[in-house]
């Protein structure tokens, strides 16, 4: 039979090689399609999300302004901020959760 | 002159067996590990199809509750049996056709070992509730990029043995088998890292795209390519005649490459991702049909009038289905592609699934299982124990696929979508319209999963050695009785 010259030790060197760097070329080129190519590109979802926080933003400030403001209703009512009837109410004791009863009752159950 | 042919005749089949040997195991391996995991994978897929019209079958496990289970049949068919099938023929058909023996089959048998413990540890990760829910990527993140290392292990081995082949011809059945080396990488690679690595991220709604790429590209570039290198090896040596058209073969080669790498993102048309991709995408899954007409007539009328070839001979019959299947895949892909079908089948039962059993099974697994029936009596020098298993092995398949992709999944994903969008009658109605079809679905794969138990079993038998010791190859004939004469 004939021999092979084609069969070298070195184009089967170079061949192992140049598949393993195959495999990283894919791997590099996915890389850089996400962070190069990719910079440009306007995600929807956030560009909306932008305006939906500003109105967010707003909204909470308002309503945390509004909430710290004392007032009086007119009505024979004054607004106050909720902490100082929350402590007040805590104070006596009125926000503590429920207990047993330290009192018999009457009652059979079967 | 004459003694002259007959040595270097001499000289050709101890090369042969030279590179049979070398490759035993290894082929042997992938091959046995490949049909163990299609017999379980049949198994878990009777479990899930069965699940989808009496949801109270084994309910009480969460290890087989239905997501889990569909995707552990879908993935053990994928990586178990469809890749090991596609490694073992890769292997042995390029260092038979680049005439060199293999330097490495320890290493490559050691590193399918690695494969396959990877693939049992994903599928158990699956049923424990670890896996993804991607199509075609169902094990949970880690599996992949061992898998990937693993492939460069096995499929580099068959890069070597191209470039360092004997003679400088190079034969179609080997530019498939390259192209097919070189798009895997590519196709998993950038798929698995775009969706495991980069989209979830930030960007699902394309991820979903790529997923439906990348179902696509490892259907066209990867299955598709072995499928066909197998089918142009075989045609012609079990008929004794070139191959019909050298110049088709290379046309539909050209066609391949051109239009495979395009389809897929039809699968999500509607979503809210660039339009022109979904369109592309139906156009070159429509396009296919040029590729697949070009291979399958090819082949065809390579064998044409050769019909007792056909009939008699395991590898071809397998082979001459699988391009039939080829044919089905590309004609109800383009099918399927048409927005005017999406519009029922997109999110019907089964018409997805349908579509991807007939093109994994119909087309690639009947051309791997002539292949195995040619390659295995080789590396082994034993003839396969029964012809009889054989024949059920053909039928069963035959008669499963055609019952469970073409009519279950697919007929039933249009009268499942068709009465889905009809507004007017209750939903309950499309599910009493489905039952029919999941549970032939079911009967189906019962017939397949037995089919290839028993295959698997043929296999382990060969492997060992205990197939039969003749010259004379196991046919798949039919004796007619002989009337004693008059």
């Amino acid at each position: 039979m004939e021999p092979n010259l084609r069969d070298t030790p070195l184009r089967r060197f170079n061949t192992f090689f140049w598949g393993l760097a195959l495999f990283l070329v894919f791997a590099i080129a996915a890389v850089l399609v996400k962070n190069v190519v990719a910079t440009d590109v306007v995600d929807a979802e956030s560009e909306k999300g932008k305006a939906r926080t500003e109105r967010f933003n707003k909204i909470n400030a308002e309503q945390l302004a509004e909430r710290n403001t004392y007032k009086d209703n007119g009505n024979g009512t004054v607004q106050v901020k909720p902490e100082d009837v929350f402590g007040l109410g805590k104070q006596m004791g009125l926000l503590d959760g429920p207990k047993a009863s330290d009192k018999k009752h009457g009652k059979q159950f079967n | 002159m004459a003694s002259e042919i007959t040595s270097q005749q001499v000289e050709d089949k101890v090369l042969r067996a030279q590179i049979d040997r070398s490759l035993r195991h290894p082929v042997m391996f992938f091959f046995t590990s490949g049909a163990a995991w299609l017999a379980i994978s049949l198994i878990l897929g009777v479990i899930a199809s069965a699940k989808s019209h009496s949801p109270g079958f084994l309910g009480d496990c969460s290890l087989l509750s239905y997501g889990r289970v569909f995707q552990a049949h879908m993935a053990t068919f994928i990586y178990g049996w469809g890749a090991q099938a596609a490694f073992g023929a890769i292997i042995w058909l390029m260092a038979r056709l680049s005439r060199q023996e293999s330097k490495k089959a320890g290493v490559i048998l050691a590193i399918g070992h690695f494969w396959n413990f990877s693939i049992g540890l994903g599928t158990l990760g699956i049923l424990l509730g670890g896996g993804t829910g991607k199509a075609w990527m169902y094990f949970p993140t880690w599996v992949w990029p061992v898998l990937l290392v693993c492939y460069f292990g096995i499929g580099i081995w068959s890069v070597i043995a191209f470039r360092v082949r004997r003679g400088g011809h190079v034969y179609i059945s080997q530019w498939y088998l390259m192209a097919a080396l070189f798009w895997f990488p590519w196709v998993f690679l950038s798929g698995n890292i775009f969706i495991n690595t980069f989209a979830d991220a930030g960007n699902g709604v394309m991820a979903a795209g790529i997923n439906a790429w990348f179902r696509s590209a490892m259907l066209f570039l990867f299955f598709t390519p072995v499928a066909i290198a197998s089918a142009y090896y075989i045609a012609p040596k079990v008929t004794g005649r070139p191959v019909y058209s050298y110049k088709l073969a290379l046309l539909g080669f050209w066609a391949l490459a051109v239009i495979g790498p395009w389809a897929g993102m039809q699968k999500v048309m509607g979503a809210p991702i660039p339009a022109f991709l979904q369109f592309v995408g139906a156009g070159a899954a429509i396009l296919f049909i040029i590729p697949a007409l070009c291979v399958a007539l090819n082949i065809l009328k390579t064998t044409a009038g050769k019909s007792s070839a056909v009939a008699h001979s395991p590898s071809l019959r397998f082979t001459i289905a699988g391009m039939i299947g080829l044919l089905s895949t590309a004609v109800i892909g383009a099918l399927l592609a048409l927005p005017e079908s999406l519009r029922f089948t997109q999110f019907a039962f089964g018409g997805t699934y349908g579509y991807e059993i007939l093109a994994l099974y119909g087309f690639f697994s009947m051309t791997m299982f002539g292949a195995i029936y040619f390659i295995v009596p080789r590396v082994t020098n034993r003839e396969w124990i029964s012809g009889g298993l054989i024949r059920q092995h053909f039928w069963l398949s035959l008669y499963g696929v055609v019952f469970i992709g073409l009519f279950c999944c697919v007929l039933g994903a249009f009268m499942h979508g068709y009465a889905l969008e009809t507004l007017e009658v209750p939903a309950e109605s499309a599910q009493d319209r489905l039952f029919a079809y999941t549970v032939g679905v079911t009967t189906g794969w019962v017939f397949v999963a037995l089919a290839n138990v028993f295959f698997c079993i043929h296999l382990l038998l060969m492997w060992l050695r205990l197939g039969r010791r003749s010259s004379h190859p196991t046919l798949l004939e039919h004796h007619e009785p002989t009337l004693p004469a008059a």
